[in-house]
This record gives C-alpha cells, sequence and structure tokens, in this order.
C-alpha cells in the first residue's frame, strides 16, 4: 500500500506539525501512533516490508496489556509522552569516519570510560556506538570486512543487507512475544546488526556502547547477531545515560541465532542512570534478550553485570534446539538507593542433550530489591538434558530485599535439573577483618561484593571485568555507613 | 610504643576491663596471660578499634597518636595488625589481590607510592619462600577453604607484608597441632628485629617456650594483677592462676 | 461488564440460593462469603499461583447439584480433656469467634467459597498443658454427587502438645465435584502440634485443602502430608510465624500416577526475629501424573536471624509425567540464614544396574530405589502410619 513516495509525503507532511529540530537532536514530537511510526521508517527510508512487519506489531502491542508479575513497582507509563524518535543532529548525513564525529560527543564516551578512539584500537574492539537512537559510529569495519564480517547499524544492515534482516528479524522474538518487544518492533529507531558467515572466528570482540542523552526520549535499540555454521563472536555492550529527574524508557530487544557448531558470547555491562538516592528520575530498563541454539552443537552465552537503571526487567534466555547444544546465563545484578531489579533468565531444553548453566549473583543494598527470576523448562523429547542452577543473595543493610523465583519445569523422565539458592549478608567479622588490615568500608565492601561476584566476573571479557569491578564500586557507594 | 592507662571497656553494657594498664616500648614482647573470660580478646579488640567494643574509661597512644578516636583502618594504616584468633574466610577475594590492597592502603597513609603489581608479585614471592609457604594458597580465596594451620600460617604472611610496628597476637596458638605451632613461631620470630614489638595474647604456656617473651603479664577480671619475666608463665603453668588471686587479697 | 467475576448463572451461586434462608451468624457468615467470591471469581492459570493447576475439573458440570453443609469432617476417640464441639454451637454461643475465620490461611476464593457453605465444621480446644500420647483422628470425606466445605478451628493452650492423624480421601467423589477443606490453627507459647495428614483423590473430583498455622512464641508445628493421587489436588499451607523461637517443620509426599494432578503450595512467613522453619518436599510422579511444587519463605523487614531451608526434590518415573518446582526467596532481612535446593530427575541408571546385577528384576529395582528416594521424608512419619497406610497399597516398600 505504502509506495515510498507516499512515505516522504507523509514524512514530510509531519514536519509541518512542528518537529522539534534544535541545535543537538532532530525528533519527532512525542507520543506514538501509526503516523509516527510510518515517519520513522520513512527517516530511515525503509522498504515497505519492514513498515508493515513495524504496523503490525504496533496494531498488536495496542491491544496487549503491559505485564505485572514482576517483582518491581513504578507509576504507570505514559507512552504518549514518549519521543520516540531522536538523533543527534550532526549525524543526519553519518559521520564518514571518527574525525567527523561531534568532539562533545567523543568527550562524553571518554568521560564514560569508553574510549572510542584509542583504547578501542589498543584493545583490538570493535565499537559501534549508538546515541539516543542512532548509531554513530562504526570503527575496524573494514578490518571485519575482510574476514567476511558484517558489523554495521541496524539500519545499514536493512539498506544493505536486506535478505539477511528480513530472513532473520523476529525470528527469536516475534513482534507479538511480549508487550514490551512489540513497542520494541513498532518503533525500533537503531541498533547494531552482525553476521558471521560460515566457518569464521571473528577476528576481534565487537562492541557497541548505547546512550541515552535527549530528554524525554524512549530508546528502542534493536540488536541482531547472526553465526552461520562453525562461526564464532564475542560481543559486548555497555549503556550509559546521562542523569534526569524524569524516568526513560529503554525497551530493546537482541535476537541471537547460532546455527550447528557456531557460538555466540554475548557480555553486557548495563550502566543506565539508576535514579537519585530517593528514586528519583533513572531508566526503566524493559529489555527483551533471546537467543536460539538452532544447529547442532551450537552454544549462546549470556554475561551480564547490571548495575544501573531505575527498574530493571531482563530475562536473557536461550532456545536449546539443537541437539548438544548450550546455554550459559552468568549474571550480576547491583542494587542499591531505591533500585528495583527483576531479571534472571530462560533456558528451555528442546534438543537432545542439551545443556545449560546458570550463575546468577544479586546484591541489594540500600532500599532496593533485587530478584531472580529464571524459568527452566525440558520439554518431551529432551533426552540426556541437564541444568545447574545457583543463585546467590547478598544483602548490605536491612532496608533492601533480595528474592529468588525459579520456574523449574520438567516433562518426561529425561532431563535433570538441579537448583540451588542461598542468602547471605556482608558479615561484620569480613568487614572488620579487611578494615584491620587498612581498607576503609567502602573498599572493604567493594572487595567483598567483588568475591562474591567472582564467577561471574571471570567469563567477562578481561576490559569489561575491570569496568564491572570500578563500576561495582562506584554504584555501592553510600551503602554502608 | 604503646600507652595504655586505666583502660575500661565494655560488651554489650557488660564491665571487662576495668581499669588496665599496659606500656610497650619499641622491639619489646610482651605476653598477656590469663584465664578464660578475662579480658584477653577483649583487649586485642579494643586496640584494633572493633565495634561493639565500647571504651569507657582510659587512653590508649600509640605513637603518640590518640587511639581511641580512630577508626580500625587508621590504626592499621598507623602500623597497628591483629593476628585473629579466627580468621574470617572472605570467599572469592584472592589472597594477593586481598594483600597487594592492604599494603597500598597502607603505603598511601604513609605518603608512599603504590606498590605495581610486578613489584608486589616480586614481593610476595620472597616473603613465601622466607616463611616456606605454598605458593598455591595465595592464589586462592582469602582463607577459603583454609584449614586451622594454613590460616594462621596466612596471618603470619599478611604480617610479613605489611610491616606493622605493632603486632597483636590473639590467641595464635588456638587449634594448632605441635608442627604447626612452630612453624608459626617460627615465622614471628622472624619479625623480632628489635624495633617491632608484640603484644602475645595466649591461655597456655605452651606458645611461650617458642615465641620468648621480654615480659609476662596476668590479666585477671580485666585488670592486670601481676607482670614479671618469662619465669612467671612457667609459674602459672605449674601453679594456675589461683595463686596470684590469693597473693592479691 | 459487571465488576463481579461470578456470574449469577455459575453453579456455586445457583447452589447457594438453595441454601435454606436461616438468621444468625453462620448465615451472615455465608453471605458475606460468597459475596467475597463473587468478587473474586474462580482463580485461572493466568493467576500466578494457578500457573500450573486448572480449576476446569470443579466447574465441568453444570448443575447446582448438593451442598452438603453437614461439614463432612468427623473426630474419632479424641483424646480425653480436649473440647470438640460443632462449629454452628461456637459460633451460636459466641458471634464474637466468628472474626477467628480466616485470620490464618490465605483469602482467596477458594476460602470465600468454604465459607459461603460453611456447615458443621468442628471447634476444637485444647487446654493448657494438655498432652497426650494418644492421637486425635480427624476424618474428611466427600462422595457421590455433592461439594462439601468442610472447616476445623484449633486453638492449642500454652505448652499443650496434640497429635492429629487427619485422612483426607474423596475416592468416590463424582466429576465435577469439590471437596474443599479449611483448617485454621492457631498454637500458644510453647505449644506443639504435630499434623499428619493422608489424602486421596480419585479418578475424577477435586480435593482443595487450606491449612493454616498461626504460631506464637517457642510454639512448633510439624507438619506431615502426603498425597496419594488424584485427578485434582491441591493444597496450600500457610505457616505465620509470629513469635521469637517459633519453628515448623514441613514435609510433603506425593505419588502421583494415570492422570493425577497433585499441587501443594507453602507459604511460611517469618515475621519476628529468631525464628526458624525446614521444608523437604518429594514428589514422585509417573505414567501421565503431573506434580507442582511452590514452596515460599518470606522474612519480613527486621525479622534477623530467620534459619529458613527449604528442599523440593522430584523424580520422574515415565516420559508422559511432569513435575513443576517453584521454590521462592522474598527477603527482606539481611542476617539470616536461608537457602533453597531443587532437584528433578529419574532413578539413577547406575544404581538401577548395580541392583539388576545382584538379580532384582527390573521393576523390583525401581520400586526399591523409588521408595529409598521417598524413605527421607518418610522418616518424619512419627506415627509409622502412613507408611502403614502406603505398605497396605504398594505393599512392603523396602
Amino acid at each position: 500500500m505504502s509506495s515510498s513516495t507516499e512515505i516522504e509525503s507523509l514524512a514530510t507532511g509531519e514536519y509541518k506539525y512542528g518537529f522539534i529540530t534544535d541545535i543537538e537532536s532532530d525528533s519527532a514530537p512525542p507520543g506514538l501512533n501509526e503516523d509516527i511510526i510510518r515517519f520513522i521508517s520513512a527517516k530511515k527510508s525503509e522498504p515497505t516490508w519492514l513498515l508493515e512487519w513495524r504496523l503490525k506489531a504496533y496494531r498488536r502491542w495496542c491491544t496487549m496489556v503491559e505485564p505485572n508479575w514482576a517483582h518491581v513497582k513504578y507509576p504507570a507509563i505514559d507512552y504518549q509522552a514518549i519521543v520516540y524518535y531522536s538523533a543527534p543532529k550532526s549525524t543526519a548525513n553519518g559521520p564518514k569516519s571518527l574525525d567527523e564525529v561531534d568532539p562533545e560527543l567523543l568527550a562524553t564516551y571518554e568521560k564514560l570510560g569508553i574510549p572510542l578512539h584509542e583504547r578501542a584500537r589498543l584493545a583490538g574492539v570493535a565499537v559501534d556506538a549508538v546515541f539516543d537512537s542512532v548509531s554513530v559510529a562504526t570503527t575496524f569495519k573494514s578490518k571485519l570486512a575482510e574476514a567476511g564480517v558484517i558489523f554495521c547499524s541496524f539500519s545499514e544492515a536493512v539498506r544493505e543487507h536486506p535478505d539477511l534482516v528480513r530472513k532473520y528479524l523476529g525470528s527469536v522474538v516475534p513482534y507479538a512475544d511480549n508487550y514490551f518487544a512489540a513497542l520494541n518492533s513498532a518503533v525500533f529507531t537503531d541498533g547494531s546488526f552482525c553476521y558471521i558467515p560460515k566457518g569464521v572466528r571473528c577476528p576481534m570482540e565487537l562492541s557497541t556502547y548505547f546512550r541515552i542523552n535527549a530528554a524525554n526520549t524512549g530508546q528502542f535499540e534493536r540488536t541482531l547477531i547472526v553465526c552461520e555454521d562453525n562461526a564464532h563472536v564475542s560481543y559486548l555492550e555497555g549503556c550509559t545515560a546521562p542523569q534526569r529527574d524524569e524516568n526513560q524508557l529503554h525497551a530493546a530487544v537482541v535476537e541471537l541465532v547460532a546455527l550447528e557448531n557456531a557460538e555466540i558470547k554475548y557480555s553486557t555491562v548495563q550502566n543506565w542512570y539508576p535514579g537519585d538516592k530517593e528514586g528519583k528520575g533513572g531508566i526503566y530498563n524493559f529489555v527483551t534478550k533471546r537467543g536460539a541454539c538452532r544447529g547442532k552443537k551450537s552454544k549462546i552465552s549470556w554475561t551480564q553485570v547490571e548495575t544501573g537503571s531505575a527498574i530493571t526487567w531482563k530475562y536473557p534466555s536461550v532456545i536449546l534446539q539443537g541437539d548438544d547444544s548450550v546455554g550459559e546465563f552468568y549474571s550480576v545484578a547491583v542494587t542499591n538507593n531505591r533500585q528495583q531489579a527483576d531479571t534472571g533468565t530462560k533456558m528451555i531444553h528442546l534438543g537432545k542433550n542439551t545443556k545449560s548453566t546458570v550463575i546468577a549473583k544479586g546484591i541489594a543494598a540500600g532500599r532496593s530489591n533485587s530478584s531472580y527470576r529464571g524459568l527452566i523448562k525440558m520439554k518431551r523429547g529432551a533426552v540426556g538434558a541437564r541444568n545447574y542452577t545457583q543463585c546467590d543473595s547478598l544483602l548490605i543493610g536491612s532496608r533492601c530485599g533480595a528474592h529468588t523465583f525459579p520456574y523449574i519445569e520438567v516433562e518426561g523422565n529425561a532431563g535433570q535439573v538441579e537448583h540451588e539458592a542461598s542468602t547471605s549478608k556482608v558479615s561484620d567479622e569480613q568487614l572488620f577483618y579487611c578494615r584491620q588490615r587498612g581498607l576503609d568500608p567502602e573498599q572493604a565492601v567493594s572487595l567483598i561484593v567483588g568475591g562474591f561476584c567472582r564467577e561471574v566476573f571471570r567469563k567477562l571479557p578481561m576490559e569489561f571485568a575491570v569496568e564491572a569491578q570500578k563500576l561495582l564500586s562506584v554504584s555501592l557507594e553510600g551503602s554502608i555507613g | 610504643m604503646l600507652n595504655i592507662v586505666d583502660l575500661h571497656a565494655e560488651v554489650g553494657g557488660k564491665p571487662i576491663l576495668k581499669g588496665l594498664s599496659l606500656s610497650v616500648g619499641a622491639g619489646e614482647v610482651h605476653a598477656i596471660m590469663g584465664p578464660n573470660g578475662s579480658g584477653k580478646s577483649t583487649l586485642a579488640n579494643v586496640l584494633s578499634g572493633r565495634e561493639g567494643y565500647e571504651v569507657t574509661g582510659g587512653s590508649i597512644q600509640f605513637l603518640g597518636v590518640d587511639m581511641l578516636t580512630l577508626k580500625p583502618e587508621e590504626r592499621a594504616a598507623l602500623g597497628l595488625f591483629l593476628a585473629f584468633q579466627y580468621p574470617v574466610e572472605i570467599p572469592g577475594v584472592n589472597n594477593t589481590y586481598f594483600l597487594k590492597a592492604a599494603l597500598n592502603a597502607v603505603r598511601k597513609h604513609r605518603g608512599e607510592e603504590e606498590i605495581d603489581a610486578v613489584d608486589f608479585l616480586a614481593l610476595m614471592k620472597a616473603k613465601l619462600a622466607a616463611l616456606s609457604m605454598n605458593e598455591l594458597l595465595i592464589n586462592r580465596g582469602v582463607n577459603e577453604g583454609f584449614s586451622g594451620g594454613e590460616k594462621k600460617r596466612n596471618e603470619i604472611l599478611q604480617m610479613t607484608i605489611l610491616e606493622p610496628k605493632l603486632c597483636i597476637l590473639d590467641e595464635i596458638d588456638s587449634g594448632l597441632d605441635i608442627d604447626a605451632l612452630r612453624y608459626v613461631a617460627d615465622g614471628v620470630n622472624m619479625q623480632r628485629d628489635g624495633k617491632r614489638s608484640m603484644i602475645m595474647v595466649t591461655h597456655y604456656q605452651r606458645l611461650l617456650d617458642y615465641i620468648v617473651p621480654d615480659y609476662v603479664h596476668v590479666l585477671t577480671d580485666g585488670k592486670i594483677v601481676h607482670s614479671g619475666g618469662p619465669q612467671l608463665a612457667k609459674d602459672l603453668e605449674s601453679q594456675g592462676y589461683g595463686w596470684l588471686k590469693a597473693e592479691e587479697e | 461488564m459487571s465488576a463481579l467475576k461470578v456470574q449469577t448463572e455459575d453453579r456455586f451461586v445457583r447452589a447457594f440460593d438453595n441454601l435454606p434462608t436461616d438468621s444468625g451468624m453462620i448465615h451472615s457468615l455465608r453471605d458475606a462469603g460468597m459475596k467475597s467470591f463473587r468478587a473474586l471469581g474462580l482463580p485461572t492459570p493466568h493467576d500466578e499461583a494457578w500457573r500450573y493447576t486448572s480449576l476446569n475439573e470443579m466447574t465441568s458440570v453444570a448443575d447446582a447439584a448438593v451442598i452438603d453443609a453437614s461439614g463432612g469432617v468427623v473426630a474419632l476417640s479424641p483424646p480425653a480433656g480436649i473440647r470438640i464441639r460443632p462449629l454452628s454451637q461456637v459460633l451460636a454461643d459466641d458471634p464474637a469467634l466468628a472474626s477467628l475465620l480466616g485470620s490464618v490461611v490465605a483469602c482467596d476464593a477458594l476460602t470465600a467459597l468454604n465459607q459461603a457453605f460453611l456447615g458443621d465444621g468442628l471447634w476444637i480446644d485444647v487446654p493448657d498443658d494438655f498432652s497426650s500420647g494418644k492421637p486425635l483422628v480427624l476424618l474428611t470425606t466427600a462422595q457421590g454427587n455433592a461439594d462439601r466445605h468442610p472447616r476445623i478451628m484449633l486453638r492449642m493452650g500454652a505448652r499443650s502438645f496434640l497429635r492429629i492423624i487427619e485422612t483426607q480421601s474423596i475416592k468416590n467423589l463424582h466429576q465435577g465435584r469439590v471437596c474443599n477443606t479449611v483448617f485454621e490453627a492457631t498454637l500458644s507459647e510453647g505449644a506443639e502440634l504435630v499434623h499428619s495428614r493422608m489424602q486421596e483423590g480419585g479418578s475424577v473430583g477435586s480435593l482443595i485443602s487450606r491449612v493454616g498455622i498461626r504460631l506464637l512464641r517457642d510454639s512448633k508445628y510439624n507438619s506431615f502430608v502426603v498425597t496419594l493421587g488424584g485427578a485434582k489436588i491441591r493444597e496450600d499451607l500457610r505457616v505465620i510465624l509470629e513469635g521469637k523461637d517459633a519453628h515448623c517443620d514441613l514435609h510433603g509426599l506425593t505419588l502421583g500416577f494415570s492422570n493425577d494432578h497433585i499441587d501443594h503450595h507453602t507459604s511460611v512467613e517469618h515475621c519476628v526475629p529468631h525464628t526458624s522453619s525446614k521444608q523437604a518436599y518429594r514428589a514422585i510422579v509417573g505414567e501421565h501424573a503431573t506434580s507442582v511444587y511452590n514452596g515460599r519463605i518470606f522474612v519480613e523487614h527486621d525479622a534477623q536471624k530467620t534459619d529458613a531451608k527449604q528442599s523440593s526434590r522430584n523424580l520422574i518415573l515415565s516420559q508422559t509425567a511432569t513435575a513443576n518446582s517453584k521454590p521462592e526467596l522474598e527477603i527482606y532481612a539481611d542476617d539470616v540464614k536461608c537457602a533453597h535446593g531443587c532437584t528433578v530427575g529419574r532413578l539413577d541408571d547406575d544404581a538401577m544396574f548395580y541392583l539388576r546385577s545382584r538379580g532384582l528384576s527390573s521393576e523390583q529395582a525401581m520400586r526399591m530405589l523409588t521408595f529409598a528416594f521417598a524413605d527421607e521424608v518418610l522418616d518424619a512419619d512419627a506415627s509409622g502410619r502412613v507408611h502403614a497406610w502406603l505398605e497396605q497399597r504398594f505393599g512392603v516398600l523396602s
């Protein structure tokens, strides 16, 4: 129905209604309706099928209700008050190289400890940086291209590799999967795309940094990673947002596809603004992440360190479809002040001899609540399937909560599940011991908590592990006293 | 070095130390003996500033500084080291990493530069060799899964590396068999350099056969009731604490 | 759409309308029960607590049917010294006591339904310092084409000791009918209750059991529940630890075959410092059976020094059976020791092979290992009755 000219006229038509275009960014007005979706699609010169897909998702979303089963509380979100598209102006034509990237922007990344320029090269990390909703710069593109790896912004992938995108988009997280996934499918503005062809080991760690900058802006990025037979990739994702008094919504979708004998390692360090001590402001982080181990002997591994966000609602999952496939989930979730996290995983065992491991560490301080929620499901026919889950919670102070909500569902006598959980505190003895050796209380707590998280940190790539330990210290600041 | 005058302290509202005075000079080794419940461990904890031990009177001067206003880590930075009776396990925290953090905290306080990882490792190796300690231990979590003897050895290793000015050894002999005791005592004796002072808190004379003190004090009901030379410990061993009380009365 | 979830055409509403009208306390309690039942409506699998258990069986017949309001629970040869009276009589004598009903069990649609059809339940008072070697035997039955809503109130005096052996059987209940029991007890200081329950269902009909226990200082509750089959069995056991040094020990054993569906929910709520709890539930499912265990440990703010343990082990004997387990921790105090463990699996292949290599048949070996799995919990059955009961059905166990 919509031809490109129609889209264009819609887009220009919308302009008349006054899109805010200030010095820094190019934005849509707040609110969500089919016209906004058409506007976003037109802005990105998308093909018709993608617009149709977005609209289907939107219509479905309109019929859905926001989930309320998570152990989190927040005031109702006004979806009509959110800006669904915001792009830094300087990238309207796309930077050709890092030199063209706004130095202010680069300075911001620098401040965040994300050296796009220097350290990235030294560390051999290719970075795709997403500022608000638009991919800013991708480094090392040529080097990757030599290896046959495609690593680019989602918009570029839609333009340059439409067949691949069309084949895999929504194949792991369908647009109607859940409320936030449907919302994302309707309005996603950018994200990363990564494709590793048959037999290729990606020559370097790939990395994306997300940042929400503009006020009242929602971020809805979408990441799609496909590893063909015998391919291998390690992917890092970092997130930050500046301090703002109002809450901001982040509803991302990540889809991973691993074909035969492929391996995807996905690491996240999430440090969205958590709100202030009284719980004012902060990001609502409602994210759907799921990987499909489609091929035999494939492996998907999620590692996450979650220290930010006012609310985290996130369950990186693996569908273990291929025989002998492996799913892993290693997680550290730290909450302080008024933060709330409800996070965990889902391991769905379908194939024979599929294995999954879940190690989740929840740390709650201040008046925060940290919950682990995880599903281990073994379908009939998953002969020889095994899962091992360990969830440990650490409480710091007596006004916080740490919770465990495992769901174990086993059909038939072919699988085996083991689940353990414990709750502990930073003991006075441990604190005193460290202080007697000269460490101040904050150092001591961060050291002890770091020890508690060690099993997960060691799964992170080196630079990330250091960053994670630092973040831990920062987010636990003022948690004792 | 250390000057304790008329110290009174309570635990949970119950008076434990009731006017304890003690003076320790540089390089001296003092043994404090006494029956159970006399206040030996309380003294060690009060000196190191543990919470829950409330000082209700008296003073503690360490190197001319009033200790009572200082936090535990500040006392440690000044050069006070407590070898714990029951060293706590800190799972997941690498022993080497922990020690490096502690040493740097102390060095920072002294105005020295932080030691880097390479130099630290060299230092650690040297000390380990001197103590003929198993290197594998230091790569484990702090005291995690250590036997009683290994925990005490780890305390000695920490002492060796942090180079404190005053060491308080709280029942360092408890739970050790004779070989482990000899080993730990050797480690402590290596630290006696004529400048470093030590306070050994113990219930048994046995330890003093291996670490010979300059002075022996008897602590009863929160006060030092008797002081003397190493011979005093031997008298206690043969006659018990009873005669001291009788003598006092 | 009406705010009420239950419409007037619902069979329970019609059955309620058929009840003889009467004045007095029971009647107003019933009215209030029906009112809240109509507002709440029967739970569906969309309700988190009913995720694995559908109540379709209960609504699979449309006719209002008979409500057997006689209570359906009898006490057999009670030990001398305890006072057992019909609930209706107690409430008639002292209407103020009605406020105690429903104060311990969770107030959901099924408790409301029980109240709507409140009949002559039992009101049991155990005096201070009472103790007897003789157990109180309670028999709850429902059969034929009638629903039953038994209710038991138990008040135990300070330092009293009582053993209850309760059998709940709905073996001959018809399709679509329900036996919906509520048991509430308050244990005063230093009291101890040992509570064994043997539940047996049939190929049709539902057994819904609600147990609520309030524990005051130094009191102890020891629960042992064995569920042997049943098309639809659901128990919600709630223990509220309200006094220092209160302790509860909850054991459960589920045996499900054919198309059995057995669901055990526990909620152990530590409300004050220095309380402890232990839960050990075992489920054995074969053929097309499904088991559910949803165990919750809740530790209130400032309930320091809580010591709570929970273990759920599940043995699946066939390719077509299903086990679901949700061991939950909800903790708001930091100085606590809370842990849970859960396993789901089949019989150990190596152990099976070992026994067979010693000459046992596959069936014998399976039986032996299965009961060994149950043994850990069976050991907690001090009365030995459960053991005897199982042997009666399965032959010698080991």
